[in-house]
């Protein structure tokens, strides 16, 4: 099957089923509203009747926050005016990019492990509604037989993520920085730490990938043991690796696309009316309801592809699961 | 306006094939001219080795004898893990990080292989090198090197002077602290044999390198630095000799007076672009730039940085005396950026720096500045760092107000080498407010201004040399005006130029020109370290009514009900009891505006000299308080606490914590996103 091809197909599925897309948003905003509602709490209390609730509303008042940073305990120290518009998504990549995105205040890794848990869970509902033979199954249903076997599988992939960002990413720090101990001109310090990050991002993508397909695997031929998907995964991959990593930088193309656009409209922090905040909440609501709908066309064109061409070897080399 | 400008007559000697000497000085001089230098130094670049001999001619400008010379050999900070500074910054999480980068030629040392007194007036040439002895006069610390003691033969008289011919080696460290060399560029600086200050009271200041600045006497500078050829120079004064060696070196010739100190650089990468800085009633000045490739970009940002500091400085405070300044734009990662060395600064900035991020501008208005303060004023860092750091700050944030827009939030990502700009958040001025120091245990409370700036106790020096003066002068300038203010400034300067100001110097200016004693202010801000924090209290508007219980009527008491009021302004001709109470939380006191807004748009100014706990302003009028704002005009800029300053009764805060909570709530969102990508 042409990357093109598992790319609509997959998109179309994803279509098809977009309540489900909207039942993960929902949870998202779910969760998240449970903290944001504590640290509005907390700056309401901060901002009292002082004026600087006014400044606050029109803008920023840079005083106020020195104030309240300089108090801050908890959530509230995660509060900072740099999650205004593209800031909100910058952030969170910058500590994505670097593997530290669990160095974070306890209650945020706290929801971030939970959120990844509910995606480990939902995944598998995620892929048997996008797989052609399944019918119409049950998602939830679907989703709580696998878990078990996803879970093992996410804790493989953490242990491979630790490995790479613990270890290979740490070796090649210190060859970056041994390599320019002596460079005094920044672009060339620039250049090997962006060949240090693709490095690492192709180990991660190659990562993801496998993990991608050994769901895939273990979903559509209801394989048992766990442990052997990512293997089987290898195989499909590394076999068909044009199409399977073609169709996986189409995909994060569009990912990368979606942010650039964001950035692009994201509002700053000039809303001051009900009207104007409702406005910019929406519009960030918006970008992130798009970006999980990306993330199932990744499981959703992956399983496309799967079938193509698992199907193909079926016809070629008699694989059986 | 004196200036130094002898480049004429120089050109005479030149073509005569001479250069100057220290006997041929032809200008006027600023200073007084105490120590003065000629230099001729070697760098070898490989081993990092700069061998050096000077002849200093020093004389004693006081009424006391001096049996003894004392130098800074600052180098010797960098000697090994035992000096004195190493104490002091080893706590440091960051150091102890990056100590782990030294090797064995990064470490520094400077070496004075012999001293002799020359002849001269009173003297025979005599080798001197046996009474060497380090000192430690400020921490007893046995392991720093940093304090050379020579005990002299017979005593240098008052009014007399001495020559001595020394000579020495330095090694260049891999930077700690603003000198030394990565790749091949080397920033020199601090790097050589450096006498002391003999005060009138007979002593020598001449403190060891622990975690200040520097201090030392106006002279003359001549210096010849030989470098590989091909290899760019620039440093204090101006050049005026170059002569290839013949042997792959040259040898670059720099000559300043009424400098005090000297500092310069080399590498073969800058390119060179020289500007003039022409401003009406300010005297020209040619601006040499020296850029890294990397950075060629920000080539007329410099230049515009550097204009603005002269053109405003000059206009506020008084005019750069110099015809000439040098602009370094330091190498990555060198660690010699931002720093001030006699007409002679370096900047620093970022390859991708949009100009909101004020990198490079930032930094040379700051450095540019400290011409004025250091270069000029050059009170004794050591023990008041201040007077220029906080001076400095305070002209900086002043300038970059004129010549620059608002400052807005800038972030830099991918480990910092992507900036991005949020033009829509604002952030502070450095001078703007001090309340990133609210608190209970508020950095504002760990030191004294007053304390001595070697002295200061942990965490307290930045505090107490920056901010904390920076926001005391722009306090001041507040209360007396901006007209009277800068004439204090321009006095000050003028008077105090090239004589090493203390701060009595300062504060009796203060008073003369202002006609006022301010004492009290100066007791307070420099003196101790009482924070300021003015608060609106309680605020009250309750309608006015019969009021329930018993009256007299016809000669009897009777029981009267109350009247029963809904405080919803239904009825215009209702009056008011309103109560406003102002508070002092903090310790210091400071004469406080309060401006009452009524609903009906009616505005009251009321004034309290601050003293008091706290102070109630009553009124009875048609209307209802609908804002209170203690300090309206913000003049009091060093109160940590601003927020509670005002007070509105129809507050704002629901909406706003929404508005942010809610951009705050996308930023989770977006980071949950992320953590799933790891399922």
């Amino acid at each position: 099957m042409k990357i093109s091809e598992a790319f609509k197909k997959g998109a179309h599925n994803v279509l098809q089923s977009k309540r489900y897309v909207l039942l993960a948003y929902v949870i998202s905003v779910l969760l998240a509203l449970v903290l944001a509602v504590a640290l509005s709490a907390s700056l309401t209390d901060s901002l009292g009747n002082s004026l600087a609730g006014e400044n606050l509303r029109k803008g920023f008042d840079p005083l106020w926050y020195s104030n309240f940073s300089a108090a801050a305990r908890g959530l509230s120290t995660t509060f900072e005016p740099g999650v205004v518009g593209i800031g909100a998504v910058l952030k969170g990549l910058d500590q994505m990019l670097g593997g530290e995105i669990f160095h974070n205040d306890v209650a945020i890794a706290g929801v971030g492990i939970l959120y990844l848990l509910l995606w480990t869970f939902f995944s598998a509902g995620f892929i048997s509604l996008y797989a052609a033979s399944e019918g119409q199954p049950s998602f939830v249903e679907r989703a709580a037989a696998f878990f078990p076997r996803f879970l093992l599988l996410a804790a493989l992939a953490g242990v491979a993520y630790f490995l790479l960002f613990h270890f290979v990413l740490n070796w090649l720090n210190n060859a970056v920085e041994e390599l320019t101990r002596e460079t005094i001109d920044e672009r060339v310090h620039f250049a090997y730490v962006a060949v240090k990050y693709g490095v690492v991002w192709l180990l991660v993508v190659g990562i993801n990938l496998i993990f991608d397909y050994s769901k895939i695997f273990v979903v559509l031929k209801n394989h048992a043991n766990a442990l052997s998907a990512p293997w089987h995964a290898m195989r499909t991959v590394f076999s068909n690796f044009g199409s399977t990593f073609g169709l996986y930088l189409s995909i994060g193309a569009v990912w990368v696309v979606l942010i650039l656009l964001y950035w692009l409209v994201a509002p700053g922090a000039g809303q001051s009316s009900w009207l104007t905040i409702a406005g910019a909440f929406f519009l960030g609501q918006i970008y992130l309801l798009v970006r999980i709908g990306t993330r199932c066309l990744f499981y959703a064109g992956q399983t496309a592809m799967f079938e193509a061409v698992t199907s193909t070897d079926h016809e070629s080399d008699g694989y059986t699961a | 306006m004196q200036r130094i400008c002898p480049w004429g007559f120089f050109a005479l000697l030149l073509a005569f094939g001479q250069g100057p000497s220290l006997a041929q000085t032809p200008v006027q001089p600023l200073s007084a001219r105490l120590a003065n230098y000629e230099m001729d130094v070697r760098l070898d670049v490989k081993k990092r080795l700069i061998d050096g001999t000077e002849i200093l001619t020093w004389k004693n400008n006081t009424n006391h004898s001096t049996s003894e010379l004392q130098f800074h050999l600052y180098y010797n900070a960098w000697l090994n893990e035992g000096s004195s500074q190493f104490n002091s910054v080893r706590r440091r999480r960051s150091f102890r990080e990056n100590l782990d980068d030294y090797r064995e030629n990064d470490w520094a040392y400077n070496k004075v292989r012999s001293i002799k007194i020359l002849d001269g007036e009173n003297w025979q040439e005599e080798d001197i090198s046996a009474r060497m002895a380090f000192i430690q006069p400020d921490d007893g610390n046995e392991n720093d090197r940093t304090v050379l003691r020579v005990a002299l033969p017979k005593p240098v008289a008052p009014g007399k002077t001495i020559r001595l011919q020394i000579q020495w080696q330095s090694k260049v460290p891999r930077t700690f602290a603003r000198t030394g060399t990565r790749g091949d560029y080397f920033f020199i600086a601090q790097w050589f044999p450096k006498i002391g200050v003999f005060e009138e009271d007979g002593g020598w200041n001449c403190h060891q390198f622990i975690q200040t600045e520097f201090y030392a006497d106006f002279g003359v500078y001549d210096v010849k630095i030989t470098v590989p050829t091909g290899w760019m120079v620039g440093a204090t004064g101006k050049e005026i000799e170059k002569r290839d060696n013949g042997d792959g070196s040259t040898t670059h010739r720099y000559y300043q007076g009424d400098v005090h100190d000297f500092a310069w650089v080399t590498t073969p990468h800058f390119t060179v672009h020289n500007e003039t800085f022409e401003e009406p009633n300010l005297p020209t000045v040619d601006m040499r730039l020296l850029l890294m490739p990397d950075h060629t970009s920000m080539r007329e940002r410099y230049f515009a940085a550097t204009r603005a500091a002269l053109k405003y400085y000059g206009a506020w405070w008084g005019a750069y005396p110099y015809d000439h300044i040098t602009i370094v734009d330091p190498a990555y990662l060198s660690g010699s950026g931002g720093m001030e060395y006699p007409t002679l600064f370096t900047g620093g900035t970022r390859w991708l720096s949009p100009i909101a991020m004020r990198s490079p501008e930032g930094v040379t208005v700051h450095e540019a500045g400290h011409q004025f303060w250091y270069g000029i004023m050059a009170n004794n860092e050591f023990e008041h760092a201040w007077l220029d750091e906080g001076f400095n700050t305070f002209s900086t944030t002043r300038t970059m107000e004129q010549a620059y827009p608002n400052p807005v939030l800038t972030r830099r990502y991918f480990e910092g080498f992507i900036p991005v700009v949020f033009p829509s958040v604002k952030i502070a001025e450095r001078t703007e407010g001090a309340d990133q120091f609210y608190g209970f245990n508020s950095g504002l409370k760990l030191d004294k201004m007053s304390t001595l700036s070697w002295q200061y106790g942990p965490n307290a020096y930045g505090l107490n040399s920056y901010n904390k003066p920076a926001m005391m002068l722009r306090t001041l300038e507040n209360y007396l005006g901006w007209e009277t203010f800068q004439k204090i400034m321009s006095t000050y300067f003028e008077r105090w130029k090239f004589r090493h100001p203390k701060p009595q110097d300062f504060f009796a200016v203060v008073n003369e020109i202002s006609r006022q004693d301010m004492t009290w202010f100066f007791e307070q801000t420099y003196n101790s370290s009482d924070v300021f924090d003015y608060a609106v209290g309680r605020v009250t508007s309750q309608p006015v009514r019969t009021a329930e219980g018993y009256r007299e009527q016809d000669g009897e008491w009777a029981y009267q009900k109350g009247e029963q009021v809904k405080d919803d302004k239904t009825d215009p001709e209702r009056a008011y009891r309103s109560s406003v109470f102002v508070r002092r939380w903090g310790e210091a006191v400071f004469p406080i505006e309060t401006r009452i807004t009524f609903d009906n748009g009616e505005e009251v100014l009321e004034s309290w000299d601050g003293g008091s706990s706290w102070v109630r302003f009553d009124y009875l009028k048609n209307a209802r308080v609908q804002k209170v704002e203690v300090d309206p005009q913000h003049k009091l800029v060093l109160d940590i606490n601003r927020s509670n300053n005002t007070w509105e009764r129809k507050p704002q805060a629901k909406i706003a914590s929404a508005k942010w909570a809610s951009k705050w709530m996308i930023w989770l969102q977006s980071m949950m996103e992320f953590f799933a990508f790891f399922s």
